[in-house]
């Protein structure tokens, strides 16, 4: 009897199992779902700022604007160790990039994670009864912001791209290309959809600067509009923009635009916001720095001794002579711009710096090269070896007035006055140029140089023959190769 | 007492100063003591011992009275005296010879031995139960405990490498506790390729903590038809582990020890300072600009970096201390054991203490219980390697050697070339872990009737992991620094229990039908918890002062963490059939079931069947004499993978940390986004397996072996396809799609003799691996291992084996401008400004001036195998494992540094054969001086390397002192050794150190990991 009771107990032992299995292979998994994580405005509040932080990330706009907009064309030279160190950015300059250039690769999917996390935003609380109403309104108009500046931020650079305007199903994940006109048209919808529900920056708290505002979404539209010649409308509507947004007004200083005095300051249209965690081991994404100003930073510096020691910087991005010279005689701009062999920064103060420009000028530039100083911060301000605070200033107010003068310039208006505005700031009378467009042209140089915009400048206005290796179908980089292997749809450009 | 006293000196004498050591020292004595106390009578017993086969006398026989250490050993007759008591069981024992016992009766008893033809009725473990070798019809490889521990290295599966046909291990880092990767008959999966480890029952990922002197036996289930019980873990092999039990009779004390020192078996050989300043104005001058060294000759060898940072004769020492025995009732084995191996580098260590307790109770005649738990507590330091920048393997042979370690001021050299000073990296890296680990089963073995055995495992898995890292504050220079001192301090903690119950019949039915068969049900349940926490600024760097209190803002430090479980359910059946020993059945089938899968793909079923036959068995072999085994082996089956699919990827889920900055003041502001997709379809990957073998043994055993051909298919692979990032998704979702084969080739050979005493054995193992991707699903590639941000080294494709190295094709030379102008005569873009003759012609089919990618090599070797030999002559013994890998690649990622044209880094010593002039050298990796080089830098086959190589693993000779003098000093055996590890390896890779390894579709990229050392040791084993 006993055995058979043994027997018994052993088989229910084995059998124990079965009854409970389906309930113990379901374990809850410790992260929200999509299902069930748009639950009230703060939960949407989280993803709004998820789909921000794209565009501050290190394969895009710390390391992309100033590689393209500056370095291609012909305001600066790569610079760095040597001609070996980020051979794709020279390959990239002497407009012999290919398709597997691993800048290229970063540059067309970061925009698209941000366009990813917009869609998924909008599709999460559009109607959604949990999230009030007006949050609906402005995250959505936010949402739609980032939307419209992450595909521009591709058309650019590659052309017209596939357009995205929802979270992708698997059998939408071959999209084609679309037309410039298309990604353009769509880029001017969102911004005017989301212009309808954002705040002017003077409505917004001191904890909020730095989100999309009505302003900045007009100003990007006057960009669109300039980028695609519409100068009319780009006329009529940075006429009004310096009529009623009367909040914003150049910084007094020029130089202080780069200074903490500049930073979000009365200039500032938009910027990306950078941070960061102080010593905490982590780089670039994971610690909301900005790595320009280590990569721009000066290589060597003199010591008190007058030897040459390692500077903080890697000394990428060197502004050429050409650029030099691009500036009149007496435009305090240069020097906040430019950096020489001998310069002494921040004399005075613990942050003081003698910059040497020797190893830059030995690494095979046929002319002479220089330092940026624009990104380049003093050691006070820095982050160790690793990345710093400063906002890249994505769009200032000077931008506006230029465009304003470019837009006149072409329909026969009043384009002096967006000129005269920039010049006067910085102590210069009238243009030395009487032809408005060459006037506005050499203005956005000196204004804007070695902020990245100058290789878009060059393309869009024509002038793109002004870098050598240029010809037109060069204009838009190769699409990445590894995407056009897993989405065979997208057609290359013919680079 | 004189011996121990001289044993003692000796052991002063290579025991390094440490308190492990004075420990041990008092331990051994305590115990030799002990043996000193028994008392014997006396009464002589003589004769002599013979070989049954030819009747020579065997000299060099053990003779022991069983049970005590009382014994001794026959002389060059044969001839034997030994004291003993009336009724005493004389064993009579020799390597290679069956054991002899004889009751003592009269005063002379002579005796004839024979040799151990076969271990066939050897009993094998196998999944869920054990089997008798002979009846075996799955490829399992068994490795005998004594081959463990014949290797003085830190952990199990470190002596496992060449020991093996179809086994593969793989030491990527030398540093001191890394464990090597391990891989069983190719790669099977583009992810997890490990084994699964049973130790005592309890599955494992790794047995880094097992102490090898534990281990009873080890078998290695190689197929499908043998592993298919182990069901979804079973797909990539299962290594079986078995700890030591206590014996019945008297108690057993062993002691082993062993001390020995470590050093670079090889390295990279680098130009002296005078020949790099050359090699550097040299450079400076073909590109237009002032040489920087007026005269390079007078600056001489300049610092060797890499001595700088070396740990000469780095020490490694292991002391072991067992104790078993038991009654008829219950057994015990308490076992202790401490490990210690600083490393060849400096500041690396790693040292480990551990105890077992095994013991088995029989509580009643139908119930046995027992139990086997270890604690192991373990440290490790390291310092930075694997990247290829600042690697402190890298940074040494970067570094100019014109550049002083200290300059005369005391403070550190700074390198002009913004290379970190190495010696300044490790004397401010202060990275520890420390691992608590709790491994434990208990056990009850229910006899229900006769052949029907119900078993009941219950094993727990408990391990505390904690990191420790700190940075100081130091200056080398503005960008070799560190301004902000930080802490972080990382837990985590990991539980897994399981729960076997097992029901097992056997039975004999007539004569020659006999049935085993088996059911039962497993269950598994893993957790595991981390955290971590980074605070900083701290007011003083002083050691005893980093405590996270410390932090001035420990308030807002950064922390991180996470949380997972996995469940998994198992069925499982058995059943094996033979007739007259002679024809073999076997049939298995398993049912899992997982939490990780999509909510109706949880489940899984995996059958398996397998057959053999013993042909030596049948009549017509009667009478073959020269045949002592032969059997033919056939099995299929079918096996689930999880590889390495975390879990909870069937939900799409929420990340927080997806940061950005808002607001005045600047503050960041957390935000969630939806990286990933989750896939509620996703299912187990299925291994199928086909195993052909047969096993063999002539010449009465003196040649023995097994041949095995295997073809093992893996379908619905899990794997992460890119999709395209125009989705926006960043964590690409698993899905089951790919397909991949691997077949080969396995053959084991050994040879054994015993010629008048003089014993050897000499063998060997092959093993072929053909590995080819047959499908990626939708995607057409897969790259991998990324180097200096510049491109993918790997790139996996269809038709191929994975993980091709792939680049651009470096044909020679430009010799002269000629050939430049012939070259780039169609070159869209012209003759590039940079290239001159010396410069790399690479390979460029249509001539447009883009060269063309290709596939330049493959780190996947086309043959493992292992030459292993013994000899032993009366007490000395001589063994050596010698192992090789054939036919693969290797990456040599330093490469793009020693043999760059700008010589801004220190050169390899080869660039002193580079291009001077036109037919100098058409060698791409001896491209031209010139320090403004671009093009001789970029991923291509300049830097592939063969990188086969044949290593002298390990040599060991040993004397085991004569029972005469042992007896004296009462103790049962004592045997000394020397042992060499990893001598000598042939090889015409130009790194470290050829064996690279890999992880997924990683793999062969050299970013100088640290080599494995050579290391000599001395050591002892004593029992009694």
């Amino acid at each position: 009897m006993k055995k058979i009771n043994i027997i018994s107990l052993s088989l229910s032992i084995l059998l124990l199992l079965g009854s409970c299995s389906q309930d113990l292979l379901d374990t809850p998994a410790p992260n929200i779902s999509d299902q069930s994580f748009f639950s009230s405005d703060e939960a949407a509040f989280d993803a709004l700022v998820g789909a921000y932080d794209p565009l501050a990330r290190y394969n895009y706009t710390q390391i992309h604007e100033w590689m393209i907009g500056d370095v291609v064309s012909d305001d600066a030279e790569k610079g760095g160790e040597g001609p070996s160190d980020w051979a794709e950015c020279q390959d990239l300059k002497d407009f012999k990039a290919n398709a597997e250039n691993s800048i290229l690769a970063g540059r067309w999917s970061e925009p698209y994670v941000g366009i990813n996390r917009a869609n998924k935003l909008i599709a999460g609380i559009e109607g959604n009864e949990n999230i009030s109403k007006a949050i609906q309104d402005r995250y959505i108009a936010e949402a739609k912001f980032l939307r419209a500046w992450y595909h521009f931020h591709l058309l650019k650079v590659f052309g017209g791209v596939p357009i995205v305007t929802s979270v992708l199903q698997p059998s939408e994940f071959m999209l084609p290309r679309e037309t410039e006109d298309k990604v353009y048209a769509q880029i001017e919808q969102d911004l005017k959809d989301a212009s309808e529900f954002l705040p002017t920056k003077n409505d917004l708290l001191s904890s909020e600067i730095g989100r999309a505002t009505k302003g900045a979404a007009e100003a990007f539209l006057v960009k669109m509009y300039v980028f695609q010649a519409k100068w009319s409308e780009a006329a009529a509507l940075s006429d009004k923009f310096i009529k009623d947004y009367t909040w914003y007004e150049l910084e007094e200083n020029y130089s202080d635009i780069f200074t903490p005095l500049g930073e979000n300051g009365s200039e500032s249209i938009f910027e990306i916001q950078y941070s960061f965690i102080d010593g905490d081991g982590n780089w670039g994404d994971d610690n909301e720095g900005n790595v320009t100003a280590i990569y721009q930073g000066s290589r060597q510096l003199y010591n008190a001794k007058g030897e040459i020691e390692s500077g903080w910087g890697w000394g990428f991005n060197l502004p050429t002579h050409n650029l030099y010279t691009a500036f009149e005689d007496g435009d305090p701009r240069r020097d906040a711009t430019i950096i020489d062999d001998g310069d002494v920064l921040w004399a005075g103060t613990d942050d003081e710096e003698v910059i040497c420009t020797q190893h830059v000028n030995s690494i095979g530039y046929s002319d002479r090269v220089y330092h940026s100083k624009k990104y380049y911060i003093p050691r006070s301000e820095r982050n160790g070896m690793s990345d710093s605070p400063n906002n890249w200033r994505a769009i200032r107010f000077a931008d506006l007035l230029l465009w304003n003068a470019e837009a006149h310039a072409h329909t026969g208006g009043n384009w002096q006055y967006g000129v005269q505005e920039v010049r006067a700031r910085v102590g210069l009378g009238d243009s030395p140029y009487t032809d408005g467009l060459e006037a506005v042209y050499h203005e956005r140089r000196v204004e804007f140089a070695m902020e990245g915009h100058r290789y878009w400048d060059l393309v869009r206005t024509g002038r793109g023959n002004l870098m050598q290796g240029y010809s037109d179908n060069k204009r838009y980089m190769p699409i990445p190769q590894g995407e056009i292997s897993l989405n065979p749809n997208l057609e290359q450009n013919p680079y | 007492m004189k011996n121990q006293r001289s044993l003692l000196r000796l052991t002063k004498t290579w025991m390094p100063l440490v308190c492990a050591r004075s420990l041990m020292v008092l331990m051994f004595l305590f115990v030799a003591s002990l043996g000193q106390l028994q008392a014997q009578d006396v009464k002589t017993v003589s004769g002599k011992v013979i070989d049954a086969k030819d009747a020579l006398p065997i000299p060099g026989v053990s003779v022991v009275v069983k049970g005590t250490t009382n014994g001794t050993i026959t002389d060059i007759d044969g001839i034997y005296n030994l004291s003993v008591q009336q009724g005493d069981v004389l064993v009579f024992s020799f390597i290679g010879m069956t054991a002899e016992e004889v009751v003592v009766v009269n005063e002379t008893h002579d005796v004839a031995m024979h040799a151990d033809i076969t271990d066939l009725n050897e009993v094998v473990v196998v999944g869920y139960g054990v089997q008798k070798k002979s009846d075996l019809t799955g490829a399992i490889s068994t490795v005998k405990p004594e081959e463990l521990v014949k290797r003085d290295v830190a952990t199990v599966d470190q002596a496992l490498q060449g020991q093996m046909a179809g086994v593969t291990v793989t030491q990527g880092s030398g540093t001191p506790g890394e464990s090597p990767n391990i891989s069983i008959r190719g790669l099977g999966s583009l992810n997890n390729t490990s084994p699964l480890y049973v130790v005592d029952g309890m599955m494992l990922d790794d047995i880094s903590h097992i102490n090898a002197k534990d281990i009873e036996s080890l078998q290695v289930l190689k197929d499908a038809s043998s592993s298919a019980i182990y069901g979804s873990r079973g797909a990539n092999g299962v290594i079986i582990i078995t700890t030591k039990k206590g014996k019945e009779g008297q108690g057993k004390v062993m002691l082993t020890a062993y001390y020995g020192i470590q050093n670079f078996a090889h390295t990279p050989k680098l130009t002296k300072a005078s020949d790099w300043a050359m090699l550097n104005n040299e450079a400076q001058l073909a590109a237009g600009l002032d040489p920087n060294f007026a005269n390079p000759a007078e600056l001489g060898d300049g610092t060797d970096w890499l001595g700088a940072i070396t740990n000469e004769n780095a020490p490694i020492q292991s002391y072991d201390l067992s104790f078993s025995g038991g009654t008829e009732k219950s057994t015990y084995f308490i076992s202790g054991s401490y490990f210690n191996q600083e490393g060849i580098v400096n500041k690396t260590n790693y040292d480990r203490l551990s105890v077992r307790i095994n013991s088995e109770h029989k509580v009643k005649e139908w119930l046995k219980v027992g139990e086997n738990v270890t604690v192991t507590s373990s440290n490790q330091s390291t310092v930075l390697e694997g990247d290829e920048w600042n690697n402190l393997l890298i940074t040494p042979l970067n570094i100019e050697p014109t550049t002083p370690v200290y300059n005369e001021d005391g403070s550190y050299g700074a390198s002009g070339n913004q290379v970190n000073n190495p010696v300044a990296a490790i004397d401010n890296t202060f990275n520890d872990d420390s691992s608590f680990r709790v491994l434990g089963n208990i056990y009850a073995d229910l006899n229900l009737m006769k052949g029907l055995v119900f078993k009941t495992n219950f094993g727990a898995n408990f391990a505390f992991n904690k990191s420790n890292n700190y940075n100081p504050i130091y200056f080398v220079s503005l960008t070799d620094r560190n301004e902000m001192n930080s802490l972080f301090n990382g837990h985590d903690n990991e539980t897994s229990l399981s729960w076997t119950n097992t029901l097992n019949y056997t039975k004999t039915f007539g004569s020659d039908h006999d049935i085993a068969a088996t059911i039962g049900t497993d269950y598994y349940d893993q957790t595991f918890e981390w955290d971590g926490l980074t605070v900083t600024d701290f007011p003083t760097d002083e050691e005893e002062y980093r405590i996270i209190s410390n932090s001035r803002n420990a308030h807002q430090g950064t922390t991180y963490g996470s949380l997972f479980e996995n469940r998994q359910i198992s069925y499982l059946a058995r059943v094996n059939y033979s007739y007259a020993g002679r024809y073999l059945v076997t049939a298995n089938f398993r049912a899992d079931g997982s939490s990780k899968f999509g909510s109706s793909e949880k489940w899984g079923y995996f059958p398996s069947f397998s057959a053999g036959w013993r042909i030596v068995e049948e009549g017509f072999m009667e009478g073959v004499e020269w045949v002592s085994n032969l059997k033919l082996r056939a099995g299929w089956g079918q096996i689930g993978n999880q590889g390495a699919i975390p879990a909870y990827t069937q939900t799409t889920l929420a990340t927080a940390g997806q940061n950005y900055v808002f607001g005045i003041p600047r503050t960041i502001i957390s935000g969630t986004a939806f990286r990933g997709v989750g896939n509620d379809e996703i299912k187990w990957e299925t291994v199928e397996s086909t195993n052909l073998g047969l096993d063999f043994g002539f010449f009465r055993g003196k040649l023995s072996g097994s041949f095995e051909y295997y073809v093992k298919n893996t379908r619905d692979m899990l794997l992460m396809p890119p999709t395209p990032s125009q989705t926006g998704i960043e964590e690409y979702p698993w899905q089951n799609s790919g397909e991949m084969k691997n077949n080969g080739i396995e053959l084991a050979l050994n040879w054994q003799d015993n010629v008048g005493g003089f014993k050897y054995a000499i063998g060997g193992n092959i093993t072929t691996i053909n590995n080819e991707v047959v499908s990626l699903g939708s995607s057409s590639h897969i790259d991998d291992n990324d180097f200096r941000s510049s491109g993918f080294i790997n790139r996996t494709v269809v038709g191929r084996p994975i993980s091709n190295f792939y680049g651009l094709v470096a044909d020679g030379l430009f010799q002269n401008q000629d050939e430049i102008n012939a070259y780039y005569a169609n070159a869209s873009g012209g003759i590039p400004s940079n290239i001159k003759p010396g410069d790399i012609r690479y390979r460029d089919t249509d001539g447009d001036g883009e060269y063309d990618y290709d596939f330049i090599g493959s780190p996947i070797p086309e043959l493992n195998y292992a030459i292993n030999g013994s000899l032993s002559y009366k007490g000395i013994d001589f063994n050596f494992l010698l192992n090789g890998v054939y036919g693969l690649d290797v990456y040599n990622g330093p490469g793009y540094y020693q043999l760059s044209s700008m010589a801004y880094w220190n050169t390899a010593e080869e660039m002193l054969n580079r291009w001077t002039g036109e037919g100098s050298t058409n060698n791409p990796r001896h491209a031209r001086m010139n320090a403004k080089d671009s093009h001789n830098t970029r991923i291509s086959s300049r830097y592939v390397e063969d990188g086969s190589y044949l290593r002298i693993q390990n040599v060991q000779l040993g004397y085991t002192l004569p029972q005469s003098v042992v007896q004296k000093i009462k103790l049962e055996s004592l045997r000394f050794y020397v042992s060499g590890q990893n001598l000598y390896t042939f090889t015409e890779y130009t790194g470290y150190d050829p064996e690279v390894g890999g992880y997924g579709t990683a793999i062969g990229l050299d970013r100088a990991t640290y080599p494995v050392p050579r290391t000599i040791t001395f050591g002892m084993n004593l029992s009694f």
